[in-house]
């Protein structure tokens, strides 16, 4: 069962990805941050918000995905 | 003296034989010094790259290193190596016009399609109704024969992309004249022999512009 922060994120993503949100992000999860996606909590924040920015930013452009970014740190 | 390296529109011919010539003997000082592991031309360092490592094997790299599913990954080096490509071109164009000391854009240009033929790209043919001016109504159509990320992607995995491959063509030759006519124009693949079309073809001009120029090309241009 995923996260409440990972729900968080998913939506945050959704906007950016559309259909290949889930594929993106638990490739995110899974491979920079080495866990689960199931397993991503707040405290990882940080890291993944790096990470979303480092690897959408070649595709959705640099300014969206610094925002994203941006959404991800805002989570609460 | 009749051009060999690049294909023009017949106006344009007398300043890119001037280039052809300049441009040779530039290529012509190549040397590969093997107990250095150095190879010069012009005494500026060069290096030889695979063009299948780089075009074809680069993608899947890129997306198990940024942890991308295989469509973004696809998308995410095309971005990168247009980007890349775009700023070598520029860089490249600089070169060349400090050397030649050149002013004229179209003179600028010509030294550009001709050392990509000399490093090995792709042949070049620039279509006469291409009108390269320097303001925002730029506008260049034109053919890479033999290019090498089509010629790359064909060995690799045939004439079956879902998608024009010549990024790096695209974005070299978009930074070159982006120098050349101090205008910031890019450049797009319309057809390409990688997805099976008979010739690999493009449009540079402005960003805002260039699905005009696609439409207009494809209507158009028949080669």
């Amino acid at each position: 069962m995923s996260s409440e922060f990972y729900n968080k994120v998913y939506k945050e993503c959704q906007s950016y990805f559309g259909n290949d949100t889930k594929d993106f992000l638990d490739k995110q999860i899974n491979t920079h941050l080495l866990k689960p996606p199931d397993s991503v909590e707040y405290e990882d924040r940080h890291e993944l918000a790096k990470w979303l920015w480092v690897s959408s930013a070649l595709t959705i452009g640099p300014e969206l995905a610094r925002n994203l970014a941006d959404g991800v740190l805002a989570i609460k | 003296m009749t051009l060999s390296s690049v294909k023009v529109p017949e106006e344009m011919a007398p300043l890119f034989e001037q280039a052809e010539k300049y441009v040779k003997d530039y290529y012509d000082s190549f040397k590969s010094n093997k107990k250095e592991g150095t190879i010069t031309i012009g005494g500026e360092r060069y290096i030889l790259v695979r063009a299948k490592s780089l075009r074809v094997d680069f993608a899947e790299h890129l997306g198990e290193a940024l942890g991308l599913p295989a469509k973004l990954a696809a998308e995410a080096s095309d971005n990168f190596l247009y980007i890349l490509a775009r700023a070598i071109g520029k860089a490249d164009a600089k070169h060349f016009v400090a050397k030649q000391g050149v002013t004229e854009p179209i003179a600028k240009l010509a030294a550009g399609p001709i050392s990509f033929n000399y490093s090995g790209w792709a042949l070049v043919d620039i279509f006469p109704e291409s009108k390269p001016t320097p303001d925002e109504n730029y506008f260049l159509t034109y053919d890479h024969p033999y290019s090498f990320e089509a010629d790359a992607y064909i060995s690799a995995k045939g004439a079956a992309s879902p998608k024009p491959v010549c990024v790096m063509n695209a974005g070299y030759s978009a930074g070159w004249c982006s120098e050349s006519f101090g205008v910031e124009v890019d450049a797009r693949e319309i057809m390409c022999r990688a997805k099976g079309d008979q010739a690999c073809r493009f449009v540079m001009g402005l960003k805002a512009r260039l699905d005009e120029y696609e439409q207009w090309t494809l209507k158009n241009v028949k080669r």
